[in-house]
């Protein structure tokens, strides 16, 4: 319950925060859905010369699309900046303040930044994603209330592998390079798993799971209902991960810096 | 002019300070690419074909347009952001030293260095590729170069002009991401400009991806128009980026020592 608390306090802060900047917050808004955007289009000219993509006919794709960019907006909105701040926090001697609240550090790191406002980023994938469901042909109850919530279990595995690859920072201090690089295999979330081969698709499942946050919301909508089921196995493997390797990092940390106000 | 090179040399060393870092960021042209890769692929050998491109082309596209991507450097630099709103830029305007030339010269060195460490990095992805990959003539390559280094220049004016309004809107954070896509998409690296509407290929933004992509395909013509047409982009954005200096200079106030 004090999460929850803690979150929605966030959450009120932030809005107040970014409301003070409209015009460069309504810019940014717009970069950040520009992107979706411009995949629309591309898979428009795709499917201007084809019926399907390894399988997955257009409605799929564009609920695919729609899907990654929901799940990839959320991240955004509540747990980007909190998770990308560990390495600074190390880095910076702040981590320690993180230790002293009376919250579970990983969480409170995760979403001091969260932003309701960037919520409203959500609007354009979730509009391709019905665009791809009235493409896709039938509207079902079950499977649309079995979408959600497989959405929001992707968005606890996408934040909880950020969380992971954050630890490191306990030892390596800066590791951005990795945060660029799980950003541009998450890129790949936009594409029908069938397209990869194997070794590569298995991967991106079920190692690096961005196949995984982006493509079993839509398999599931589509009823391959069990992969629900193997969606919670992943997230509780990463929240068993997190708290076996949370304390160990805690060992390792050695004050890197000087707190730094901000930081 | 020994500054200037000293200005390079100093961000080679920078870049190399932070090397898993360097090659990690090589991951921006190799994951990408691999999506495009796998996506044709499976779509050439179900029988589709897009416009004039094979297989191979449209991989050589990609492979020539997102190294471009890569490394021209549209967002110039951050520091120059930096400088006006802390009031460093004084330290540069008391010395015997060209702002603009000064991160000019930055950038081409940290840019050597990107196109090595992708071309590093590239090596062996184009030897797992190399069925698909068109390797240009010595000809087409000699374009290519001279077609990417203008495309640079006028990538790298073009990052001035944006970090340069933060004379005037403080920051230019808020329109950096879309800038950076409107570039992506008007400049070839999303999808080739000839798949789209013909308009896209009158603006200045195909210099920056697509026509050094097409470039070292051998797929140019008319060479000697286009050279001139992206002269006059230069001519142009320079004198865009001159005038905002100068503009921005007059409104620059610095507080503080």
């Amino acid at each position: 319950m004090g999460i929850l608390r803690f979150i929605f306090a966030s959450i009120v802060l932030r809005f107040k925060n970014q409301i003070i900047f409209r015009g460069s917050f309504f810019l940014k808004f717009l970069g950040e859905i520009a992107y979706i955007v411009i995949y629309f289009l591309f898979f428009q000219i795709i499917f201007a010369h084809t019926e399907s993509i390894g399988g997955w006919n257009k409605g799929m794709v564009f609920m695919l699309i729609g899907s990654a960019g929901i799940v990839f907006s959320i991240f955004s909105a509540l747990a980007n900046a909190g998770a990308g701040s560990i390495m600074h926090l190390v880095r910076k001697g702040g981590i320690e303040l993180m230790f002293l609240k009376p919250l579970p550090a990983p969480f409170f790191i995760l979403f001091r930044f969260a932003s309701i406002a960037d919520l409203l980023g959500l609007l354009v994938p979730l509009s391709i994603f019905i665009y791809g469901l009235r493409l896709y042909g039938s509207i079902n109850f079950i499977p649309l209330i079995l979408w959600v919530i497989s959405i929001l279990i992707s968005f606890f595995i996408y934040s909880s592998l950020h969380l992971l690859l954050g630890l490191l920072s306990f030892r390596f201090i800066r590791i951005s390079g990795l945060y660029w690089m799980l950003g541009d295999f998450a890129d790949l979330g936009k594409y029908p798993n069938t397209i990869f081969p194997l070794f590569l698709r298995n991967f991106l499942l079920y190692f690096l799971p961005v196949l995984m946050v982006s493509n079993f919301p839509v398999l599931i909508y589509v009823g391959r209902f069990h992969l629900l089921f193997v969606q919670i196995m992943q997230l509780a493997l990463f929240v068993i991960l997190l708290f076996i390797f949370f304390p160990i990092a805690r060992r390792i940390y050695q004050g890197a810096g000087t707190y730094e106000i901000g930081a | 002019m020994r500054k200037y090179i000293e200005a390079s040399l100093i961000d080679i060393k920078i870049s190399f300070k932070y090397r898993l870092n360097l090659f990690l960021n090589s991951t921006m042209l190799i994951l990408p690419l691999l999506g495009y890769t796998f996506l044709f692929r499976i779509l050439y050998t179900s029988g589709v074909s897009l416009e004039n491109y094979s297989l191979r082309t449209i991989f050589t596209y990609y492979f020539w347009s997102l190294l471009a991507y890569n490394t021209m450097p549209v967002y110039a630099y951050g520091d120059i952001t930096h400088n006006i709103k802390s009031g460093a830029l004084s330290y540069f305007l008391t010395r015997p030293m060209n702002f603009l030339l000064y991160y000019y010269s930055a950038i081409s060195g940290a840019a050597l260095i990107w196109v090595l460490t992708n071309g590093i990095v590239l090596i062996p992805f184009l030897y797992f590729f190399r069925t698909l990959f068109v390797v240009p003539n010595i000809l087409d390559g000699m374009i290519g170069i001279l077609f990417f280094l203008l495309g640079f220049v006028l990538a790298v004016l073009s990052g001035f002009i944006l970090q340069l309004t933060s004379f005037f809107v403080g920051d230019p954070y808020g329109y950096r991401e879309i800038y950076g896509w409107v570039l992506a998409i008007f400049g070839g690296s999303i999808i080739p400009l000839d798949l789209l509407p013909r308009v896209f290929l009158h603006l200045p933004f195909k210099y920056f991806y697509y026509i050094p992509a097409k470039a070292f395909m051998g797929e140019l013509t008319h060479i000697p128009l286009l050279f001139i047409e992206v002269v006059l982009w230069i001519i142009f954005f320079w004198g865009v980026t001159m005038l905002i200096w100068r503009k921005g200079l007059k409104k620059y106030e610095a507080f503080g020592g």
